[in-house]
């Protein structure tokens, strides 16, 4: 892909996938796009979670570049890591009395 | 000749949206002699003719692909008229234009240099003011200071930084829930790493 970011191991792109279908699954409107893309698309919560789900999708492959993108390091704030990152969209899960998943977050 | 064509074809909701971002752009350029395409206005045909007419820089406001900036699935500046700027800039604030069709800035007759996105351009449906002002005023130092687009670059870089932070720090003024913001955050950091230039960078409007 065009962009040169880090890139997401088997296991981190499993947990994005985790997170995002459960987080789509509690969002309470999953179908209101969320983000607007300027090739004319959307993406809402569900997208984002079948994105996850599809590695090899167009989407898929986007949403993991831009978590990877998420992860560089830089001097515009405190590098976080993959799982400071989640821990939002866990926030969120939580928040509306989802059920908490079994195994590390 | 004129300095800048702006192009807004506003075709569907992003790009009236990002429009919007062009509009306000336009309003900074006082002191250059502009014009504008817009709506239903942005057609093939007109960018051709304008660009026939003569314009030293296309700011484009809209979708792209790598190789077209496009219009209700139509190119309206490719690879064959892109060709025809006198001399200037392409700034394409769309997706992707800057894989391909952005590379051939320096080596075509005509484009000097070009400023752009290597990947998805994304901002928040319910939260666009901070990527809006990121654009704005990130390309607002070659309108107001004169300077080149090296530093409009990293002007806009540093624009969608504070987007990101804005949105991690303020996201809940914005009605976005943590995991809402923490998606801005991601979008505006991702933008941030698209911006390319390709060309001659001291290249001034």
């Amino acid at each position: 892909m065009p962009r040169d970011v880090p890139k997401l191991s088997l296991e981190q792109r499993l947990r994005i996938a985790d997170t995002l279908r459960a987080w789509a699954g509690s969002h309470p409107y999953p179908d209101r796009p969320q983000i607007q893309l300027a090739d004319g698309s959307e993406l809402t919560p569900r997208d984002m979670a079948r994105a996850a789900a599809e590695p090899e999708s167009l989407r898929g492959r986007l949403l993991f570049r831009v978590f990877a993108a998420g992860t560089i390091e830089d001097n515009v704030e405190r590098p976080e890591t993959l799982e400071d990152i989640l821990a939002d969209y866990w926030k969120d899960i939580e928040a509306r009395g989802s059920e908490k998943p079994e195994g590390p977050r | 000749m004129k300095d800048i064509l702006f192009a807004r074809p506003a075709d569907d909701s992003a790009a009236i949206q990002v429009a919007v971002w062009g509009q306000a752009v336009r309003q900074r350029a006082g002191r250059f002699k502009t014009d504008d395409l817009s709506g239903s206005g942005a057609t093939r045909m007109n960018v051709d003719s304008q660009l026939a007419a003569g314009f030293r820089h296309l700011f484009w406001f809209g979708h792209g692909t790598e190789k077209e900036l496009i219009a209700n699935g139509k190119a309206l500046v490719d690879l064959k008229n892109v060709a025809n700027l006198k001399g200037g800039m392409l700034v394409a604030i769309a997706c992707y234009a800057g894989v391909t069709l952005g590379k051939v800035a320096g080596t075509t007759p005509g484009l000097r240099v070009f400023l752009g996105f290597d990947d998805e351009l994304g901002f928040p449906a319910s939260a666009v003011l901070p990527m809006m002002l990121a654009v704005t005023r990130g390309l607002s130092c070659m309108f107001q200071k004169g300077h080149d687009i090296s530093c409009a670059a990293q002007n806009l870089r540093k624009q969608f930084d504070v987007a990101r932070l804005d949105y991690k720090n303020n996201g809940a003024r914005y009605g976005l829930s943590a995991g809402d913001a923490r998606t801005a955050w991601l979008f505006a950091k991702s933008n941030r790493y698209s911006v390319v230039t390709f060309g001659d960078d001291t290249t001034t409007l």
